[in-house]
């Protein structure tokens, strides 16, 4: 049976229910923040210059030598960390009803339960495959290269283009988006209240503002792939 | 009004349990939902049959016994509501009610639809008290206490325990109970001498009986008979980052 309250361990780790929760809010806000630059440097496409702010900008990127090589060393430690935890998290939570019910359903009210909260694991998942495959696309896919002002640098440009073109690949990563609107419209508010930022006032607020900024975000994401297959001209 | 009834029978601890159907009639709309199943206990003694086990004291919604899955939702439709209270007007006449267990793997069932959820009262025991001489009553403007701070403290001491929040949450967190036991004492003065060592052995206890995870899905507050806020498990996370950060296991272990 369970042991009595004398043999709890007083000891404060952050590998407890609460613990692991404050590790998926913490890395899951820091995720949010880098999509957000992610998503602004990829509006770039959207310049119209024949991927010249958007080549500058990698080419600036890349300028940063070792210090870039951190930040994608942190960038994946982050992504990491919370794919564990998550995992772990997810597993326990199984265990802490083996018996399912026959019949479940919300009670309404001030529930917060939808599907985006019920599918976090689900979309998580889909968002842990779709991540290795874009980085291997993009980041380390063919190296075609341009001069812009007189400097050699990469053309990412016509290669985000080119497989843009792609219909199985514009399609694909636009519906992946739908999945990120989702993990996004639960995960902002729920990263907040996970870290115990909210309280009476702030709590409907950080909800309302984690739909606006799932869609947002995640629509940026959408619409840069199926704009760029069915408006932007293949370089020359 | 007449009802179907799907109820899950279980005869022990460790036996299989199974639903059972049951059709119940001439039932007043004005009666709880308790005193239906009497009703239909009652015909079952007259048959000879073992009558459902189930859980209540009060029937006034204030003592946190009563408390069945009822077609999916805890304690029934109707919110800020216990099982007891619960009338069957609420039902539509001649409907199929599914009628389960709470069911956590920290409330193993007894018998039918009892559970026992003593998990519950060990993370009591485990820290949600203040350790003073309790002789007789301090003046109650002896520490003076804001009004807002002294109404939300009250609306977390309003838990009944019941566990409501366990059954409806899909991972069977406690997180809901715990947060507003733990809220009750860090919101007054009285609770603050042994607020890490509180909120840390309160934790532990909640993982160690064998509870989920806190996703955040709120369907906990839906539940709840008495409407207490999620805001509630955001104070105990506050309190917890605290403990942990201000180093609560030493303070903890003196």
């Amino acid at each position: 049976m369970h042991g009595m309250a004398k043999d709890v361990t007083r000891k404060g780790t952050w590998q407890t229910s609460l613990g692991r929760k404050v590790i998926m809010g913490l890395t899951g806000i820091l995720l949010i923040g880098y999509l957000i630059i992610h998503l602004t440097a990829n509006l770039l496409v959207f310049a119209g210059d024949g991927g010249r702010l958007l080549n500058l900008y990698s080419h600036s990127l890349h300028q940063l030598g070792p210090l870039l090589f951190v930040a994608r060393i942190a960038l994946a430690a982050l992504f990491i960390f919370h794919i564990i935890t998550g995992i772990r998290v997810v597993i326990q939570n199984r265990k802490a009803r083996s018996t399912r019910y026959t019949m479940a359903a919300s009670k309404g009210g001030p529930s917060k339960m939808t599907p985006a909260s019920r599918w976090m694991a689900i979309t998580g998942l889909i968002l842990l495959f779709f991540v290795p495959w874009h980085v291997n696309m993009f980041t380390l896919g063919p190296y075609y290269e341009t001069v812009i002002d007189g400097v050699p640098m990469r053309d990412l440009y016509r290669l985000v283009v080119e497989r843009f073109k792609d219909p199985a690949i514009a399609f694909t990563y636009a519906a992946v988006m739908l999945f990120l609107c989702m993990h996004l419209a639960h995960g902002f508010w729920s990263a907040l209240q996970s870290l115990g930022a909210l309280n009476r006032r702030w709590l409907p607020v950080a909800y309302t503002v984690g739909v606006i900024l799932a869609i947002l975000v995640a629509g940026g994401f959408f619409i840069l792939p199926l704009y760029t297959y069915f408006f932007v001209p293949m370089p020359a | 009004m007449k009802f179907r009834l799907k109820i899950w029978r279980q005869a022990g601890p460790d036996q299989p349990g199974r639903f059972e159907e049951y059709t119940v009639d001439n039932i007043s709309p004005d009666m709880s939902f308790l005193e239906m199943l009497d009703e239909l206990n009652e015909e079952l003694v007259r048959q000879d049959k073992d009558p459902i086990a189930f859980d209540s004291d009060c029937r006034e919604g204030i003592c946190g016994a009563c408390g069945l899955m009822i077609n999916g939702m805890a304690h029934g439709p109707k919110l800020g509501c216990t099982t007891c209270e619960l009338r069957m007007r609420e039902f539509p006449d001649g409907s199929l009610i599914t009628v389960e267990p709470f069911r956590a793997d920290a409330f193993p069932v007894i018998k039918d639809l009892v559970v026992d959820r003593s998990a519950l009262d060990r993370i009591i025991a485990a820290g949600g008290y203040i350790s003073v001489n309790t002789g007789s009553a301090p003046d109650a403007n002896a520490i003076p206490i804001p009004k807002e701070i002294a109404e939300e403290a009250m609306d977390a001491a309003a838990c009944i325990g019941c566990g409501a929040c366990v059954a409806a949450c899909p991972n069977a967190s406690a997180a809901l109970f715990t947060g507003a036991k733990i809220s009750q004492l860090a919101l007054l003065p009285q609770g603050h001498p042994e607020r890490e060592r509180r909120v840390i052995s309160m934790v532990n206890q909640m993982d160690i009986e064998g509870f989920g995870n806190c996703s955040n899905h709120g369907e906990c507050e839906a539940a709840c008979p008495k409407g207490i806020s999620i805001v509630n498990i955001a104070r105990m996370r506050r309190e917890y980052i605290r403990a942990v950060r201000t180093g609560g296991q030493v303070r903890a272990s003196v």
